[in-house]
């Protein structure tokens, strides 16, 4: 028995490391670009050491104003993590666990207006964002993301497994329906938040055309639209372009995994869901 | 206290919602008169590029600009994006008259786009361009014009040249000398092309031709008088000439079998497989190809040779010219005066030509600039040689190059279907050419 | 008053969905009626307009270049079904496993992909992709005696090579989707079963399955949207979606090039339009197969 549980860790181990090895591949070779000089990314395939590092991607990158587009991305996600996660939640609630007319007809066209293509609607939106000014602020850039379809789509699906009765218990003792939403189920549904929270910081972090449309001034760019002005057509700063990516991605990875497990084992502590 | 938090997020969230709906309904544009406002004295232009090189330039110039003209007391600030972006960004300024720089750089091919479409969102600069127009190219100012009004000016010339290298050619005892018509490029090519390491299959190459550019087939054609478009905007892509270019592309890679597909000489693959000599030559592309081997091919050192593009026997000439980026000043500008004086100092004037050169690596589009000895300087990268001696004695035939609102849709076309079968596909470039002029000419009718 | 709407179980849902259905009216809705406009007309620029009725929805239908797209995106959305769910699943399940160790590491790394800049994972994947013997794919293929294939220029091969790309982009986002769904999955009852003595398999099949489904839903409608609004990857894998024979065109590419660099806005809209419905029918008829609508778990 001991021996076959050692066998499936070893295995696992052997598994993940061989499926973790091709996945790191492109990542590890932004790594390695960042501290070589553009002429020598291309020159030969994939080479795995830069022949002599240098640091001077890493120090222009730093005469750029990298910390500040960095700080407008925390602010970005921040802001669209938050409020999203509030409306997506609050409303999922309501289409999960209460019967209403037209429940499902709106539903549908929330979930339907998703199904058009961005590019479509960026001119009307930019129109009205600068019809109430909003062009080249935070709040022009977060407010008309936040209510996001999937988001509340993905929220519903998992409220609609909380059990009626722990509701409905609540119900007996005299709660509001707004204590139920935040005392009961918000708590329950942690891990869907955490996973939530960690999609809407990757949409927003990754997002290119958006920031682009709504941001005009340098100072107001998130990191996606700030980098990629670094590589401009005829000669790309490729190596600036690395060191950037690197340092974006990095705390980001480290910091959802924490909140994720930090918010898993917060669960399995309370020990909420039977 | 979480659940005060709660609320007041609820309370927030429908405040800063209505407070938007109610503004919406105000629709005062704070943010122009915010602009105007806070700026002092100091007239601040806003200019757009997809180039940092092209960015620092025209910082420099403004510098200088204002130095001489301490009248105006103008600020440029530059921005620089990538290149798709930064053309969406501006079709969307100039499609809502919102939002836009006060100059902007735009790529030749999405020029005659906006040129259709917005004409009105651009300043004319006829008047400006006419000052100039015995000094500099004409054929260069073309694609920037419609119905003989100029909305852009040239950047360079994007003289078409041919890149060679001089050690591959050395090794197989010939000289890129002796290639004067583009018969001799394939019996030379033959001597090049050839398998180095005796494994059965052909490793290097004479040359690699592109299946998703257009930018060698433009050169070529361009070099016979033809291209997709004439004068009056007809299509003509499928004129003997060009099936000609297409039929000799194509015979380059299978019927001499001198020449590999490749997808485009812009491309990180290509760069790598020039820098490692698996290509003997790059085929007809524009001089500013200069540019990606000092950035891109560093061991290639020393061994490139710029020279002229072999001739089509008694057919047309060896001038050609491709690419371009042209600066256009937007409608909406407050300073469409002090724009264009910077403007014709920035691009038109004969310091300007010298340079494009020094300052960009482009060869310049005004024709005394090349009186200047700054032009003639040996480059160690390309064999010590003073290139430009070999570009200026190509340019005095550079024929036109008309554009048309469709010229974005010809571009994908050419692009994505007609090189593509040409080359990957050995089909028949006169049916190809016939087929993608229909396509167009229907496009045309809608 | 808000108190007591609070406790009314009949009004509460509508005072919890208002403001989500306000910022969803202002910035969704607003925006998609004046697309529909749009569509009606020929645009010249946003000032000029010719109104042409049904016009731009005829010629859609007569598009050979919409009908490839359409194909491509079917494909593409069929591949991602293919891998996007179960590779996801599998690593979520084997990661929830006790026996797992490091768990922490290989979340992070097969996470690491949704965040790398997407230039630069193009950069590399055009590497891997190289059409020579050396190119690293083809390296690898030729050990197991498969002869070198043209990645990004055959058309043929176009849209396997996003589905690489979006594989290895996907996976680790889609895994956190199931992991999440599985810590609602009591241990308790997997070892009851195991007492019982199912075996991991029937496990997996008894009680993972049924109680991931409605995480399944969700990520295969994501794939279903995603699949059909394909954009970024082909954008970045070819010049601006510039892909061999159009090999590679999807409805969002020639959406775009149509708005930006045709400036046929009308059109456009059209096709974002006919798109969004071709979504929207595909995902209904994929809720209702799967009993979505009954609210059940």
């Amino acid at each position: 028995m001991k021996k076959n549980i050692n066998l499936k860790k070893i295995s696992l181990i052997v598994f993940f490391s061989f499926v973790c090895f091709l996945f790191i591949i492109p990542f590890y070779w932004m790594v390695v670009s960042s501290f070589k000089p553009s002429g020598e990314i291309f020159t030969s395939q994939l080479n795995l050491f830069p022949k002599e590092p240098i640091l001077a991607n890493y120090i222009n990158l730093f005469k750029t104003p990298f910390v500040k587009w960095y700080l407008n991305s925390l602010i970005f996600a921040g802001g669209y993590v938050f409020l999203g996660l509030f409306l997506c939640s609050l409303a999922a609630f309501a289409f999960s666990k209460y019967d209403f007319k037209y429940k499902n007809i709106i539903f549908i066209v929330i979930v339907a207006a998703q199904m058009l293509p961005i590019h479509i609607q960026i001119i009307p939106l930019f129109i009205m964002l600068n019809k109430t000014s909003l062009v080249n602020t935070y709040t022009g850039l977060v407010l008309p993301m936040i209510a996001n379809p999937m988001g509340l789509f993905f929220a519903r699906q998992y409220m609609i497994g909380i059990e009626d009765d722990i509701l409905n218990a609540a119900r007996v003792d005299g709660a509001s329906e707004w204590q139920i939403f935040y005392k009961i189920a918000l708590p329950i549904s942690r891990p869907m938040l955490a996973a939530l929270a960690i999609l809407f910081s990757i949409e927003a972090w990754n997002n290119l055309l958006w920031p682009l449309i709504v941001m005009r001034t340098e100072k107001m760019f998130t990191l996606t639209v700030g980098l990629s002005s670094l590589i401009g057509q005829y000669r790309p700063q490729y190596g600036l372009l690395m060191a950037g990516s690197f340092l974006a991605v990095l705390p980001i990875v480290l910091f959802f995994l924490k909140m994720q497990e930090h918010f898993i084992s917060g669960l399995t502590a309370g020990s909420i869901k039977g | 206290m979480k659940r005060k938090l709660l609320i007041l997020c609820l309370i927030c969230t429908l405040v800063i919602s209505v407070s938007f709906i109610l503004s919406g309904c105000s629709a005062g544009n704070k943010e122009g008169s915010k602009e105007s406002a806070s700026s002092d004295s100091a007239v601040e232009l806003e200019m757009w590029t997809f180039v940092n090189a092209h960015a620092d330039y025209y910082k420099k110039k403004a510098k200088e600009f204002n130095d001489l003209h301490p009248e105006f007391d103008f600020k440029l600030k530059t921005q620089t994006y990538p290149y798709d972006q930064m053309h969406d960004k501006l079709n969307i300024a100039l499609q809502t008259g919102i939002g836009g720089p006060d100059i902007s750089d735009i790529e030749i091919g999405k020029f005659p786009g906006i040129v259709a479409n917005n004409k009105e969102g651009l300043v004319d600069l006829t008047s400006t361009v006419d000052k100039y127009r015995d000094e500099i190219v004409e054929a260069r100012v073309t694609p920037y014009s419609s119905n003989g009004r100029v909305y852009g000016i040239p950047t360079h010339l994007g003289t078409g040249v041919m890149y060679y290298n001089k050690e591959l050619f050395e090794k197989a005892g010939v000289s890129p000398e002796s290639i004067k018509t583009w018969e001799d490029f394939i019996k030379v090519g033959k001597k090049l092309t050839k398998d180095t390491n005796g494994d059965g299959k052909i490793d290097q190459w004479m040359t690699g031709v592109p299946t998703s550019d257009f930018m060698t087939f433009n050169v070529m054609s361009n070099q016979l008088g033809s291209n997709v478009f004439d004068k009056d905007e007809n299509i003509i892509l499928n004129r003997p000439e060009n099936v000609k270019v297409l039929k000799y592309m194509q015979d380059l890679v299978h019927k001499y079998k001198i020449a590999n597909p490749i997808p485009l000489y812009d491309d990180q693959n290509v760069y790598r497989d020039l820098n490692d000599g698996k290509y003997a030559a790059v085929l007809a592309m524009p001089q500013w190809y200069m540019i990606r081997f000092t950035e891109f091919m560093p061991d290639l050192e020393g061994k490139v040779l710029v020279r002229g593009l072999p001739s089509w026997g008694n057919e047309g000439t060896r001038s050609s010219t491709g690419g371009g980026t042209g600066t256009a000043i937007m409608a909406t500008t407050e300073h469409q005066e002090i724009a264009k004086e910077f403007l014709e100092y920035a691009k038109l004037t004969k310091e300007a030509g010298v340079e494009m050169w020094t300052e960009l690596g482009f060869d310049p589009i005004r024709k005394d600039a090349y009186d200047n000895p700054k032009l003639y300087e040996p480059i160690p990268f390309f064999n010590n040689e003073k290139v430009m001696e070999t570009i200026s004695e190509l340019q005095s035939e550079i024929q036109p190059l008309y554009l048309s609102g469709l010229y974005a849709k010809a571009r994908d076309i050419i692009n994505q279907e007609v090189l593509f079968n040409a080359i990957e596909n050995n089909k028949d470039p006169k049916k190809l050419l016939d087929e993608a002029t229909k396509e167009l000419k229907e496009e045309k009718a809608k | 008053m808000i108190r007591k709407i609070l406790n009314d179980k009949k009004k509460a849902p509508w005072l919890f969905i208002a403001p989500f259905l306000l910022l969803f009216t202002v910035f969704k809705v607003g925006p998609i009626l004046y697309s529909i406009f749009l569509s009606f007309y020929k645009m010249k620029g946003l000032n000029g307009g010719e109104f042409v009725g049904l016009n731009n929805y005829v010629d859609l239908f007569h598009d050979s270049n919409f009908i490839k797209a359409v194909v491509n995106n079917t494909k593409y959305m069929i591949g991602t079904m293919i891998t996007l769910i179960p590779l996801p699943l599998i690593f979520a399940v084997l990661l929830d496993s006790k026996h797992c160790k490091g768990k922490t590491i290989y979340k992070a790394i097969l996470f690491i992909p949704s965040l790398t800049s997407l230039v630069i994972a193009a950069a590399v994947f055009k590497i891997l992709l190289y059409e020579g013997e050396t190119g690293i794919v083809n390296s690898l293929l030729g050990l197991i005696g498969i002869p070198a294939q043209k990645w990004l220029i055959s058309p043929g091969l176009a849209i396997p090579a996003v589905l690489l790309i979006a594989t290895w982009r996907w996976t680790g986002i889609n895994m956190i989707y199931f992991t999440t769904g599985l810590t609602g999955i009591s241990k308790e009852m997997y070892e009851a079963a195991a007492i019982d003595g199912a075996n991991m398999l029937q496990r997996f099949y008894h009680i993972t399955l049924p109680l991931l489904k409605p995480v399944i839903i969700f990520v295969a409608t994501l794939n279903l949207i995603g699949g059909y609004q394909l954009f970024t990857e082909v954008y970045m894998l070819w010049n601006a979606g510039a892909s061999p024979d159009n090999g590679a065109l999807t409805l969002a590419v020639y959406l775009y090039k149509t708005a930006f660099s045709y400036f046929k806005l009308g059109y456009a809209s059209t096709i974002g339009l006919v798109m969004g419905l071709i979504i929207l029918i595909l995902t209904l008829v994929q809720l209702k197969f799967t009993g979505f609508f009954k609210d059940e778990v």
